[in-house]
């Protein structure tokens, strides 16, 4: 059975931040992960990733004319700083759409391509049987709540993220099938992205703002990594299904900075039409980053019927990385 | 005020003093692809090496002798000597009817083995393969050899500078510039192959 993806709808922070509003300039003009980037979304203190994933989901029902009460068994949610870091949010989503969903789970890891694995994770249980269709909630939230704050935001990474929110559904049915899937855990990469905290750990008392960090050591290690990391699933993909990847009508990966996206762009051959991004205005909006962008691709018509999409990308400091087909 | 003749008078240069790592980093960023055109890699160099497990001795003695040629080049044979400076001719086989004039010029000390070549005329030897051999245990910490073979790409390649020399009809060596980085890997791995049976059997290193 295969697993369709019929729709995603993307729901953006109010609040823009240009690139002023960071520390000083020349860092970030030198380092050149983070360049090319003019704006980006911050969510607010008191805003809450439930109440975002609740209006997407509604406007999801409202445009597939779906009942909450009967068309959603199952709520996966990812969201790179939760609202609450014990019991996630999503049972408050089930909640906030007055949902009857029985299978619920929030999945903290698998970062820029959560979207994907997601996916992987529904269609589990729709071959069990156990479930026939799905809300998938993905969520950068680590812009605002992070690097929004006075001391955060002076730092060389404060401008690379942007706060976003997608909600996709997805069904057991052949209309739109996803129809390959290649994901890879690098075990050795898993502790070289991380939330660094001077002093107290974080859940003590402390007056310092914590943040993510990678190791500066590893940067250009880092880009190598994902060089060869994306490509390869990319290909692999492409190989299950007996296509080239030269065959990919659009191709949308994570989007950390214009250096991977020529690279991931050339290595699948494609040309830069065929690559969408929206990284010049949302900026890197890690997992957000592919349904957000697809999103964007479907309001804007470009993807049509009969196209050949592939998502795909690395997480973190390329933890996991993965590639899906979906025929649409 | 730096001399005019002073590195640092001259435009274009990252060193440290003028390129701190964060700068140099996205610079090694831009400049990293995840692959390459092929023109990009090939396109007026080729380069081409392998580790070979035999000793550099041999290795040399066996690349400077001009008939070794006729054993693990794909094309050139029957080999005739023209001169007492070293100039051959013989026949290379991917061309129909075409003669190969070459002279191999070593330095035993340095290891390197040049072959200076040209199809059709031995006053112009302008085709020339640079080969360096290096004693493997240096670089890899292993017994044996790493060859390094380079061509540039001659203007000659893109334009037969002595066509009335040339047989009527036959395509023009430099048509096959795109398949140097073929060609050439195929033979160094007749070459390869050669030296390291030999040299394991205990056999004479010939050319025979």
């Amino acid at each position: 059975m295969n697993i369709s993806l019929i729709d995603v709808e993307e729901i953006m922070p109010k609040k823009i931040v240009t690139n002023d509003y960071f520390g000083e300039a020349e860092v970030r003009r030198k380092h050149r992960m983070f360049t090319g980037t003019v704006e980006r979304r911050h969510m607010e203190r008191e805003e809450l990733a439930s109440d975002y994933f609740a209006e997407g989901a509604k406007k999801l029902f409202q445009r597939l004319n779906l009942n909450p009460q009967t068309d959603v068994d199952m709520i996966l949610t990812n969201v790179s700083i939760p609202d609450q870091p014990f019991t996630g949010c999503g049972a408050v989503i089930n909640k906030k759409i007055e949902g009857k969903a029985k299978w619920i789970f929030d999945v903290h890891n698998t970062g820029c391509i959560s979207f994907l694995y997601l996916v992987d994770m529904a269609q589990t249980y729709m071959q069990a049987n156990k479930v026939k269709n799905a809300l998938i909630c993905v969520a950068q939230t680590a812009a605002g709540r992070i690097f929004g704050q006075e001391d955060t935001r002076q730092l060389a990474q404060a401008a690379i993220p942007g706060d976003g929110f997608a909600v996709a559904y997805v069904t057991a049915s052949d209309e739109r099938p996803i129809l390959s899937m290649e994901f890879k855990n690098f075990p050795e990469y898993s502790e070289d992205m991380y939330a660094h905290f001077d002093g107290p750990k974080w859940w003590e008392s402390r007056t310092i703002t914590g943040r993510i960090d990678f190791n500066e050591d590893k940067s250009a290690m880092i880009m190598a990594r994902g060089n060869k990391a994306v490509p390869e699933m990319i290909h692999k993909a492409c190989q299950n299904i007996k296509v080239k990847s030269t065959d990919i009508s659009y191709l949308i990966t994570n989007q950390p900075n214009k250096t991977f996206l020529r690279n991931w762009r050339e290595a699948a051959q494609l040309p830069p039409e065929k690559h969408l991004d929206t990284f010049e205005k949302y900026a890197n909006l890690f997992g957000a980053g592919i349904p957000v962008t697809l999103a964007e691709a479907l309001k804007n018509q470009k993807i049509k019927k009969g196209d050949l999409v592939c998502l795909a990308g690395f997480s973190h400091a390329c933890d996991y990385s993965g590639a899906a087909l979906i025929r649409w | 005020m730096s001399q005019p003749n002073h590195v640092e008078s001259i435009p274009g240069l990252h060193r440290n003093e003028n390129t701190d790592k964060t700068e140099m980093g996205g610079i090694m960023g831009d400049i990293t692809h995840a692959v390459y055109p092929h023109d990009n890699v090939y396109g007026d160099y080729c380069p081409i090496q392998d580790y070979i497990n035999c000793p550099p001795e041999k290795v040399f003695e066996y690349m400077a002798n001009p008939h070794s040629l006729a054993e693990w080049t794909y094309s050139m044979r029957n080999f005739e000597k023209l001169s007492e400076d070293g100039l051959f001719v013989g026949r290379d086989r991917i061309g129909d009817n075409t003669d190969i004039y070459f002279k191999v010029k070593s330095n035993k000390e340095a290891l390197t083995v040049d072959y200076h070549c040209a199809w059709d005329q031995g006053d112009d030897l302008w085709m020339i393969y640079l080969n360096r051999i290096v004693p493997a245990e240096v670089v890899l910490n292993k017994p044996g050899s790493v060859v390094f073979w380079q061509n540039c790409r001659h203007p000659h390649y893109l334009k037969n500078p002595y066509p009335e020399k040339s047989p009527k009809d036959r395509p023009w060596v430099g048509q096959f510039w795109d398949f140097f980085y073929a060609g050439h890997t195929v033979e160094l791995q007749n070459l390869k192959k050669i030296l390291e049976y030999r040299h394991s059997n205990n056999l004479p290193m010939g050319p025979l």
